[in-house]
């Protein structure tokens, strides 16, 4: 079973920090990049397959199609078998992000920026999950 | 056969058939002898003075015995048979005897016709002849004799019999008449006379033209009709009533029965006999016994109560109008007698049922059953109670069922009023947390509701029939029984308190109210349990005993001054009250220490003491140790010539709390007024469909609407359209529940603008005073501004922090990452890399410049209040 990281942000300095963070943690994976949801949706519509582990790093507020738009989608799409949704805010400000605290899908919330320190834990969150057995 | 002519009296014709019979036999003597069984009696004797014999010294009795016609004794003394009787033997010497037998027609021998001589002879037979001619004679006489008696005998029985009659007619007050028709008269006894009115006069002009003039007209045929029947041969009799015309114009009733007596050879009436009764009593009772009877039955015919009876076939013998006229109504006709009373007409379980009630009867007697009867044509039911009785014949047999159905529908309505009239007064005594009870003269509990339970501890049961004295607390026995004394002499005590004994011995104070009802002879009494009341008195009492001690020993001061003011004497308390001590005011001037206000009024009050013996000094300031004012109310008593004081006795008390106190109240009692009269409150009245009655005068200030203006328009034309609802639904709430507040609404300003209002109604509708919704609203417009302004401010501070979170927040965090990026290096980045990183944290910073710049904008727009009213 491989990984595929799936980096949905429109600041490039965050997209930047986030490859390098994901470099120096050491998580494995093939690093995919998209600038909103809707690439994003896209590639997961045509590609989404059982045989790959899905670790998504989500931005909200992005142009587009944005972070809450985004997940409405993924969720008639993938499984939580094998995806994981990490979603990236902005701030301490967590009103409008509620009503994603519900969703299976979501795994945790990661405040920006995301440090190295972040992406250990996100590390251990994603063995647990996947490795474990 | 007697002839009762034994010892009867000589009798001429007798003496001369015995002295013919002599001469002819030419004898001394002759004797008529009869017999009987002991001895012989002379009818007649001549020549000889003796009237009778003994039987054996008879001759006569040899003819009787003998049987013979005739007997001849020529020489007594020769003959057997009389030689030894006393008239042959002695005196009288009779020697010779012949005599002939008296012999009736039917051969019965009575005796003898004899001839007597001394001396022994004979007789020829002319003179035997002669002596038995004679003796048939004798005989005949004695028939004739006997059968005149008989006559005589007869009548007396006949005049002995009539007598009886008579009596017993004239006791039977029955009058008796005989007519002859032959000559058209008439014969009355003494009752007949009284019961036609009639006189021996009138009855000699008697006809039977006349006797009919006087019957009455009405029944004369009748008379006439009767008459003519009883005079027709063979006729049995007759019986007639008719009035008689009396002399004093009235009528009188008579009963005549009357019988033809003698009949002619041709069959013609002769003479007619009958009684005669006066029946007018009998025949006016009968009248009477109609008019009662007639009476009877209108009552039982104009009677809407139903009364029927039947026979025990249940078949109709008779019934009332009513009755019929029902019958009529359900089934078109009435029952005829003798039909069954089951109507085909009504549904069969009504038949079954009055089939049921009628056997009923007939097996358990008399019953009555309540029914109730819902006509689906009227809206209303209707009670009935039917009575059934049993119908017996003169010799006590059962022949039939009366039946009698009554409408109860009024007694049954006002019955079922009071049982629930007495089912609410029940209730009332049930929830009733006073105690109502009533009471016999002695004090007896007769009724008691449950709150004695709770009260007194005792259930109802256990207190009725017990003397209500037995639960009064010992010490108020004596007091209670005065005033239930003056209760029942007619006066209606209220408020009287005494105290019970509960049953787990505790004491319950009470406070009665009690009325005597002189005619049941019932106390009536409400006792309600006063421990609340008792407890807060003794609460009173005890706050104003602490309230004195605290006034006593801490609030006034008692001082001693000289006739100018200057202290002798300062009592400890005003140490606490102005700071300094006794010691201190000594020797100085009490007016040194009076506010310059009060200095002249309190002067010549202090003056005015030298000619009064005491002098009130109303409050005035006094200054204390910290140099404010303390109010002082100070009473000045004249001690100066007084030894042992020699001054001025001054009682000061401090009331600057008091004064306080009434400032206080001055300024909440005019912040009321404020309010209510001047300030932004306004109170309306308006009634349950909103219709004002009264506005307060404040409207006018807030509204520019006048309260005369007001009056009589409906509150809700003046709310804002899109506020109707709301404030429409709030305020029908108001009708179920005492008090809604209604959240502020926009009314209609008497110069044309909207103003918000702020309103509490409350449901006075049951207040007799105000009998209305009280509404009291509060100009809350410059409020709801306010109110307004913040929540504006309020979404502009979101925003501000949403900025602040989203824009300046990202290139922060950009900024925190780039640098975490750099310090944790180790020499892992590349050249190009750092440079980039460098290019990036340049951006970052030039875009935290512009948020901040957009902050401090934003802030300043969102605080502008004047922008958004």
């Amino acid at each position: 079973m491989n990984y595929q990281l799936l980096l949905i942000e429109d600041d490039p300095i965050f997209t930047f920090l986030l490859e390098k963070g994901i470099d120096h943690a050491e998580l494995k994976g093939e690093v995919i990049s998209f600038l909103n949801g809707k690439p994003a949706l896209d590639y997961l519509t045509k590609e989404y397959s059982d045989k790959h582990n899905y670790i998504i790093f989500l931005d909200l507020n992005m142009p587009v199609m944005n972070g809450w738009e985004f997940m409405e989608q993924l969720e008639l799409l993938a499984k939580t078998d094998n995806c994981m949704v990490f979603v990236l805010t902005s701030s301490a400000y967590r009103h409008d992000i509620e009503k994603l605290k519900k969703k299976p899908l979501v795994a945790e919330f990661v405040t920006k920026p995301i440090t190295e320190y972040h992406l250990k834990g996100i590390k251990e969150t994603i063995l647990n999950k996947f490795e474990k057995n | 056969m007697s002839f009762d002519v034994m010892d009867t009296h000589p009798e001429a014709i007798y003496d001369e058939i015995t002295s013919l019979a002599a001469a002819i036999c030419n004898t001394p003597s002759s004797l008529i002898s009869l017999v009987d069984d002991k001895r012989q009696f002379f009818k007649s004797h001549h020549g000889l003075d003796i009237n009778g014999t003994s039987l054996e010294d008879s001759f006569c009795k040899h003819v009787i015995s003998d049987d013979v016609g005739l007997l001849i004794v020529e020489d007594t003394h020769n003959d057997n048979r009389f030689n030894d009787y006393n008239l042959v033997k002695n005196d009288s010497n009779v020697g010779f005897y012949a005599g002939a037998s008296l012999t009736t027609e039917n051969g019965y021998r009575l005796g003898t016709l004899c001839v007597l001589d001394y001396k022994p002879r004979k007789l020829d037979n002319t003179q035997i002849d002669g002596l038995q001619t004679l003796a048939k004679q004798v005989v005949q006489l004695l028939e004739l004799r006997k059968s005149k008696k008989k006559e005589k005998d007869q009548k007396l029985d006949l005049e002995r019999k009539g007598q009886l009659l008579d009596n017993i007619v004239s006791a039977t007050g029955i009058g008796i008449w005989e007519r002859n028709l032959n000559e058209d008269s008439i014969i009355l006894n003494k009752q007949a006379f009284g019961i036609f009115g009639l006189n021996k006069d009138s009855i000699n002009q008697f006809s039977t033209d006349i006797w009919f003039s006087l019957i009455h007209q009405d029944d004369l045929p009748e008379v006439k009709k009767k008459m003519l029947e009883c005079l027709s041969y063979p006729s049995v009799g007759c019986s007639v009533q008719y009035r008689f015309l009396q002399e004093d114009g009235t009528y009188k009733w008579v009963h005549e029965k009357g019988k033809v007596l003698k009949w002619s050879d041709t069959k013609k009436p002769l003479s007619m006999y009958g009684t005669v009764q006066d029946i007018t009593d009998k025949k006016n009772y009968n009248t009477e016994l109609q008019r009662v009877k007639n009476n009877q039955e209108a009552m039982i015919n104009s009677t809407k109560d139903l009364m029927w009876s039947i026979d025990l076939e249940f078949k109709l013998i008779t019934a009332n109008t009513a009755f019929h006229e029902l019958v009529t109504k359900i089934q078109g006709k009435p029952f005829n007698e003798g039909s069954l009373v089951l109507s085909d007409h009504v549904a069969k379980q009504i038949t079954e049922k009055w089939k049921s009630y009628y056997n009923r009867a007939l097996t358990s007697g008399r019953f009555s059953v309540k029914q109730k009867i819902q006509n689906p044509r009227k809206f209303w039911t209707t009670y009935g109670l039917t009575s059934f009785d049993l119908l017996y014949n003169k010799e006590g047999e059962k022949i039939g069922i009366t039946c009698f159905s009554k409408d109860i529908t009024s007694e049954v309505l006002s019955q079922q009023v009071l049982i629930s009239a007495k089912e609410e007064m029940q209730k009332i005594m049930d929830t009733s947390l006073d105690i109502i009870c009533t009471l016999d003269e002695e004090g007896y509990f007769l009724s008691i509701n449950k709150a004695c339970k709770t009260v007194w501890g005792y259930n109802p049961k256990d207190l009725i029939g017990t003397n209500y004295i037995k639960l009064v607390h010992e010490d108020d026995i004596e007091s209670t029984e005065n005033s239930a004394e003056s209760v029942s002499f007619g006066e209606k005590i209220v408020n009287f308190e005494n105290r019970y004994v509960h049953k787990n011995g505790t004491i319950v104070p009470m406070l009665w109210s009690s009325n005597w009802d002189e005619k049941d002879r019932i106390y009536y009494c409400i006792a309600r349990d006063n421990t609340e009341k008792k407890k807060a008195e003794l609460q009173l009492a005890n706050s104003e005993q602490l309230f004195k001690t605290l006034v006593q020993e801490s609030s006034d001061i008692i001082s001693i001054v000289d006739s100018e003011g200057y202290f002798s004497y300062v009592s400890p308390s005003c140490k606490k009250i102005l700071g300094f001590s006794p010691e201190e005011y000594v020797g100085k001037n009490a007016f040194d220490n009076v506010h310059p206000e009060d200095f002249d009024t309190v002067k010549n009050k202090f003056l005015s003491i030298s000619e009064n013996d005491s002098v009130k000094i109303e409050p005035f300031r006094f200054r204390n140790k910290e140099g404010n004012w303390t109010w002082f109310e100070n009473l000045l008593s004249n001690q100066l010539n007084v030894p042992s004081i020699n001054g001025i006795v001054i009682t000061s008390r401090d009331i600057t709390d008091k004064k306080k106190a009434i400032e206080q109240l001055e300024n909440s009692e005019r912040r009321y007024k404020t309010l209510v009269q001047e300030g932004s409150d306004m109170i309306c009245i308006v009634d349950e469909k909103a219709v004002f009655s009264y506005a307060s005068p404040t409207s006018t200030k807030i509204l520019n609407i006048t309260p005369e203006e007001f009056v009589d328009t409906n509150a809700f034309e003046y709310v804002h359209p899109d506020d109707y609802a709301t404030v429409y639904n709030e305020f029908i709430k108001v009708l179920d529940i005492p008090q809604v507040a209604i959240k502020p609404f926009r009314f209609k300003h008497g110069d044309g603008h909207w103003i918000w209002l702020e309103t509490i109604i409350t449901n006075k509708l049951n207040e007799p005073s105000i009998m209305g919704i009280v509404v009291n609203s509060k100009d809350v417009t410059t409020k709801v501004q306010h109110l307004k302004a913040i929540e504006e401010q309020n979404v502009q501070l979101k925003k501000i922090a949403w900025t602040q979170s989203h824009i300046v927040r990202a290139p922060v965090a950009r900024l925190m990452g780039l640098i975490d990026l750099l310090k944790d290096d180790k020499e892992k980045l590349k050249l190009e890399e750092k440079e980039r990183i460098l290019n990036y944290i340049i951006t970052s910073a030039n875009e935290i410049d512009h948020v901040i710049k957009d902050i401090v904008e934003n802030t300043i727009n969102a605080i502008d209040l004047d922008e958004i009213t």
